[in-house]
């Protein structure tokens, strides 16, 4: 595989069909990610972006067409081996863990690379984990606290939003804490892709703001590590990607730098179907 | 959020725990206690499935206590019964036999109904040394389990041939149907009838089991009219074999129907109507039987209709029990557990309302009445 | 040939359309209501003996049915409002067991009023009969398949025509947005209760008709047979309730022509779980609908689909104190307990002890697997029996010492539990509890019907208390048997405080939470509820053994749905996935019955209202949910 050189093909995303009855979501879709990207998927309600991000993680799965990481198909995986090649992702709707606390749901990610699988060698099957587990065995509990001092890393990452508030449980957190919640959990993982998507939404222009700079501090950190993220408040997109896709009735409209693509007049059309003055536009989505 | 449980809490939950166990512990009441009366424990599923049989035991019991104490009870001292629910599940039927064994006062138990409760509880009793006597259960089992243990119907292996011959004396017999109730007894009877059967040279095309709770019979009454039998055993209880009467008879099949005693019941002529007419049965107890009017009139004196075999089993239960203590006070002696259990065994024959016992290994060998159900009536066939 | 394969057809399809008629209720419920109403059965039973006493009280047929309908509709809707109502923020699974309550306290109440026997009931037209090939048809079987076709037609143009029916689906699919589009939410859940229960009382006359008879318990057997209906067509589709019904009949009917009647449940529950593994949704299912608690999730809400989430959503959900004692804490006051036998407890509190910690061991298996890892489990009971027949059938056999009957009793159930809710991996919600309810039956009924193996319904009599390899310590006393109850009970509590506080009870925890999110974030789920089945089958096992060896009888009775209930009410009552609360709740109802004895035939119906009443004012269990 060649995912350690600079700039090679990660992801390849080849002629991708999907259609939910009348809708189509999905309408040949055809792009490659490359490793190390920054790419943000933009575009109005119902393009497809977020259909996008469910089939490359295998929630949903492509009609036809196939989706490719490093060579390997994986359109026909499921969601957890998906996750143990690398890929993490977030949810529109802030999928978190309701009764679980902060730190047990970060930890819940830590437990595929506990067992091991997809990018790390197998470590414990079904019964050798069980036995180690109830006898406490000392491999175990080793990696069981590498994965709690993993996880507190991970959390200290967002200042005192989280590490504080570890023993809450996440359904009594702010909207805004459930987003970072979620992306704690995927970055536990250390992920070779994140998914992240609307990781702003719901957010004030203050909070907006300290997210967008703890993305760009991990995109200093890791820079190998590719991003792919579903935005609709462009001033992120164009404050932290390198390159941006825009959507609009499941095919992609404009491919080109973030500046390059909110300009374009199809994105202006694509988004309020008449052409109006972009300064409008952008005022309205920069408001989110 | 994830707080330890205080000492207070603690000591909350030990009160609760506590609490209970005092209501567990509670003692039995007071007159069950004293020496001035001879006290049986009775036991059966008062609610629950087979609540409508353990009703018509306690009816008999509460009635023969009555007339046993109007009558100047045991030796002068009154005869108390102490009354249990167990509704035909095995762990309350043992912790029911926990209670009886511990209570000292408690010299005979009566009960269950079922065998498998019986059986359950009988393994206690044994341990305990306390004369159990079951009303109704005929598995060959029950009274392996030691010499406390006695009933009142014959077992089901020989009552079994007492059926085939029953069916033989009065049908055709060339190809039967045979259709038991799936529980211990009808389980054990269908096997027991079809091996008589097919040695005496009788056909068995069709030998099919009653879940409990079945209703629709109407896929079984298919195959029989397939099947073109010349008779049918029945070996299943009242409720569900009314119904399968019903759509037997709707299906214009008009075979002659044989069953045990558990299709003797005044409710199936009720239920089945005009499709119980001919359907021939056995049993140890009939109320038209001119030597058992003085049971007949009292019963339906004090409850308002005949009594049912399941009301004669347990009034004979109970009632031979009490002889085995009469003895023992005629002849000056205490009544004892083992005291009663050796009287009970060694009683002579009892003439009681389901026919004459006399115990061997506590099980009995009674003649059985042959009826007919005729214009909506049980009628003696012999 | 073809007459008879013909003829069993048409049998199956009248019986079908009884079937039919009972799965419309559950079918409406669910959909609108979103939750399985298991006094559905209880209805139908009211509105049977409503008409017969009417009946018999001189009333004429006409003007009975009218009114039985009438006041069992009445009966739905107040159930609604008193049980279901109260519960909006309570877990998911509380009305559920509210529902369940309710159907314990109405057939205690009825065995009261109308004695437990069987009535004859008034059926003026099954005199009337065509006879088709070796079947026949008669008057009442023609109601039945003209009433069950037009409450259909009239169902489906009620829901999609009327106002009220609109106001029902928008409320089916979204309350939160039907309570913005001022749909007044409550009151529709409360209407489709009393639509239900007239449903219901019509289904339960025309079932008396058809048999001519009704009795007080008839509402389980043929609720089960009404849910099966209702899964099979995909719960929440009302033509599916229908073909549902026709297609179990039909099963029904050739298992009995071709196999034998004594099959005939248990080939229809093994179809009924074969349609679910090929198809979750069942045949006309609306997959939208699986994902309970989703719907509130999808506008706004946190999306969940655990059973422990309340159907007001994440909003809903208090803070609440959890009680959760320290492992030494357990094992100190089991040790504590095990000083009964030295201060004098009589054998019969040493039986019901002794009975309470078999109740407090499954409780503790049930509790990982419901509670934790969030799979409802309706038929837990099947494990306690595999555990139980295996400790019997090799006492029996090879005497083997009571270590090893213990541990060949847990792996047996073990395997059993993971071979068996296999299938139920896929599904989600309430639909895992009907199939894992199915499973249960078929366990059961196989223990009745497998005679060569299991002796069937004779049972196994005279099963011996083994003594310890350990030393060759004696257990045949009743104390010995106290003690060794206890020990396994603290076994287990250890053996499921080691998982709960493992990253496994963690992934459990997370899987019960949302499956989907678990998945995105690498937990392979199958592993883990393959792991709980394991864990939970294992200690369920080791209870049954130690019941075998208490009661030294074993037959099918002690397995059956009414034990898998109780259970899950011990969990429910304790407080989901916390092991002190299935301790507490364990050793409470297990004790219940005993302590209520002195009143005798109201204990049923005592028991009921106290689980009512818990679950109204203390719906996250006595010792809190983890």
């Amino acid at each position: 595989m060649s995912m350690s050189t600079p700039n090679s093909a990660a992801l390849v995303i080849d002629k991708v069909n999907r259609r939910f009855g009348g809708v189509v979501a999905a309408n040949a879709l055809d792009f490659t990610i490359r490793q190390g990207e920054f790419l943000a998927v933009v575009g109005p309600n119902g393009a497809g972006k977020s259909t996008l991000l469910q089939m490359i993680s295998g929630v949903i799965r492509p009609q036809e067409g196939e989706i490719r990481l490093g060579g390997r198909r994986i359109d026909r995986l499921t969601p957890e081996a998906i996750n143990a090649l690398g890929i993490s992702r977030t949810f529109q709707t802030s999928r978190v863990f309701p009764m679980l606390t902060i730190r047990d749901s970060i930890l819940v990610g830590t437990q595929v690379g506990l067992i091991g699988g997809g990018r790390s060698p197998r470590r414990y099957g079904p019964v050798g984990e069980l036995v180690s587990a109830l006898f406490r065995l000392p491999g175990y509990r080793a990696s069981a606290a590498a994965a709690e001092a993993r996880a507190e890393e991970v959390m200290k990452m967002f200042g005192d939003r989280l590490w504080p508030r570890r023993n809450d449980q996440a359904f009594s957190l702010s909207y805004a804490n459930r987003r970072r919640l979620e992306i704690a959990r995927a970055l536990v993982q250390d992920p070779d892709i994140l998914l992240l998507d609307e990781p702003a939404a719901g957010m004030n222009p203050s909070e907006t703001d300290e997210l967008t700079e703890i993305i760009a501090e991990l995109r200093r950190s890791r820079p190998s590590m590719t991003i792919v993220m579903v935005e609709h408040k462009l001033q992120v997109v164009r404050q932290l990607a390198e390159r941006c896709i825009v959507m609009s009735q499941g095919t992609v409209i404009v491919d080109d730098t973030p500046a390059g693509a909110l300009e374009d007049p199809r994105v202006i059309e694509a988004y309020l179907g008449t052409k109006r003055s972009a300064a409008a536009f952008g005022k309205v989505n920069d408001d989110g | 959020m994830k707080r330890r449980m205080n000492w207070l809490g603690r000591a909350g939950l030990a009160l609760v725990a506590a609490g209970l166990l005092q209501g567990l512990a509670a003692p039995a009441p007071a007159l069950a206690q004293s020496q001035d009366s001879v006290t049986f424990g009775f036991f059966a599923p008062l609610t629950g499935r087979f609540g409508a049989n353990g009703e018509r035991f306690k009816e008999a019991v509460n009635l023969f206590v009555e007339q046993t104490n109007a009558a100047g009870g045991i030796g002068g001292k009154p005869l108390v019964v102490l009354t249990e629910d167990d509704r035909g599940e095995p762990m309350q039927a043992t912790a029911i036999a926990q209670k009886f064994s511990e209570n000292p006062a408690v010299v005979a138990a009566i009960g269950s109904f079922t065998s498998g409760n019986s059986i359950a509880a009988g393994e206690i009793f044994a341990a305990a040394g306390v004369p159990q006597v079951s009303p109704s259960s005929s598995h060959p089992d029950y009274t392996k389990i030691s010499k406390y243990q006695f009933r009142i119907p014959n077992t089901q292996d020989t009552m079994s041939l007492k059926y085939v011959s029953a069916l033989k004396d009065n049908a055709p017999h060339k190809r039967v149907a045979i259709i038991y109730f799936q529980d211990d007894w009808g389980i054990f009877v269908g096997n027991a009838t079809k091996a008589a059967l097919e040695k005496d040279g009788s056909e068995v095309p069709v030998f099919e089991a009653m879940l409990p709770d079945a209703r629709d019979f109407r896929p079984l009454v298919t195959k029989l009219r397939q099947a073109n039998v010349d008779s049918i055993l029945l070996a299943s209880h009242y409720g569900p074999s009314a119904t399968f009467l019903q759509q037997l008879r709707q299906a214009g099949l008009e075979q002659t129907v044989v069953g045990p005693e558990t299709l003797y019941n005044p409710e199936l002529i009720t239920l089945a109507g005009d499709a119980a007419n001919g359907v021939i049965t056995t049993t140890y107890f009939f109320p038209g039987d001119p030597t058992k009017v003085a049971f007949v009139d009292a019963y339906k004196a004090k409850y308002g209709r005949d009594p049912d075999l399941w009301a004669a089993y347990a009034y004979d239960a109970i009632a031979i029990a009490t002889a085995g203590a009469k003895a023992l006070a005629d002849a000056g002696k205490p009544v004892t557990r083992d005291a009663l259990r050796d009287a009970i065994a060694d009683l002579p024959a009892y003439d009681g309302v389901t026919g004459v016992t006399k115990f061997v290994n506590g099980t009995p060998a009674k003649d059985l009445t042959i009826l007919k159900i005729k214009d909506g009536a049980y009628t003696l066939l012999q | 040939m073809l007459e008879l394969f013909l003829s069993q057809i048409l049998n199956g399809v009248v019986i079908g359309f009884v079937y039919a008629l009972i799965a419309l209720g559950f079918s409406l419920v669910f959909g609108v209501a979103n939750i399985i109403n298991f006094a559905q059965g209880a209805l139908l039973m009211l509105g049977a003996f409503l008409t017969f006493t009417m009946v018999r009280l001189g009333a004429p047929i006409a003007v009975a049915i009218p009114l039985a309908i009438a006041i069992t509709t009445a009966t739905g809707m107040l159930i609604e409002r008193l049980a279901l109502r109260p519960l909006q923020n309570a877990p998911y699974i509380a009305p559920l067991l509210s529902t369940l309550a309710i159907a314990i306290i109405f057939d205690a109440a009825a065995e009261m009023i109308w004695t437990a026997e069987i009535q004859s009931f008034p059926s003026p037209l099954s005199k009337y009969v065509v006879f088709v090939g070796s079947a026949y048809l008669t008057g009442v079987d023609f109601l039945i398949i003209a009433v069950s076709l037009s409450v259909m037609a009239g169902l489906m143009l009620f829901l999609s025509r009327s106002w009220m029916g609109k106001a029902l689906r928008a409320t089916a699919q979204d309350p939160e947005a039907a309570t913005q589009m001022g749909i007044n939410v409550p009151l529709m859940r409360q209407f489709s209760f009393g639509l239900a229960g007239a449903l219901g009382a019509l289904a339960g006359v025309l079932i008396g008709m058809y048999y001519m008879s009704v009795f007080p318990q008839m509402g389980i057997p043929y609720g089960l047979k009404g849910f099966a209906a209702a899964l099979l067509g995909g719960l929440s589709s009302i033509p599916g309730a229908i073909v549902g019904g026709i297609l179990l009949g039909i099963f029904e009917s050739l298992a009995s022509g071709y196999v034998g009647e004594g099959w005939r449940d248990v080939i229809a529950f093994s179809v009924l779980l074969l349609v679910l593994i090929v198809r979750p949704h069942g045949l006309f299912g609306n997959k939208s609908l699986d994902a309970l608690g989703g719907a509130s999730g999808a506008t706004g809400g946190i999306p969940t689909t655990s059973v422990v989430a309340s159907m007001a959503g994440a909003t809903g959900r208090t803070k609440q104190r959890l009680i959760e004692a320290p492992l030494l804490v357990l094992l100190g006051v089991i040790a504590l307990f095990a000083l009964l036998p030295a201060l004098g407890g009589s054998n019969y509190l040493l039986q019901v002890g002794t009975q309470a910690a078999i109740y407090a061991v499954l409780a503790v298996s049930l509790t990982l697997l419901t509670g934790s890892a969030g799979i409802i489990s309706i038929g837990h009971a099947a494990f306690f029996g595999v555990g139980a027949y295996a400790a019997a059938l090799a006492g029996r056999n090879w005497g083997i010492p009571a270590e090893a009957a213990f541990l060949l009793a847990g792996v047996a159930a073990a395997v059993f539990a993971a071979v068996l809710y296999w299938p139920t991996i896929r599904l989600s919600g309430h639909t895992v509890g009907l199939a894992t309810l199915a499973i249960g039956q078929i366990v059961y009924l196989v223990c009745l019907n497998w005679v060569d193996v299991t002796r069937g319904p004779m049972g196994i009599p005279g099963v011996q208390r083994p003594s310890l390899l350990l030393g060759g310590i004696d257990m045949k006393s009743l104390a010995a048997q106290y003690w060794q109850a206890l020990v396994v009970l603290a076994i287990a509590v250890t053996i499921a405080f080691a998982m709960l506080n493992s990253p496994i009870g963690r992934t459990w925890r997370a899987i019960r939470e949302d499956r989907l999110a678990a998945r995105a974030s690498g937990v392979p789920v199958s592993r883990y509820l393959t792991l709980v089945f394991l864990v939970s089958g294992f200690l369920a096992g080791l209870a049954g053994a130690q019941f075998a060896f208490l009661q030294n009888f074993v037959s099918p009775e002690s397995f059956m749905i009414d034990t898998s209930i109780v259970l899950i009410s011990m969990i429910v009552l304790g407080g989901l996935g916390n092991i002190t609360g299935a301790l507490v709740g364990g050793v409470l109802l297990a004790l219940l019955p005993e302590v209520l004895r002195e009143f005798a035939q109201y204990r049923m119906l005592a028991y009921g209202a106290i689980l009512l009443l818990l679950l109204r004012f203390r719906p996250q269990g006595l010792a809190g949910t983890r």
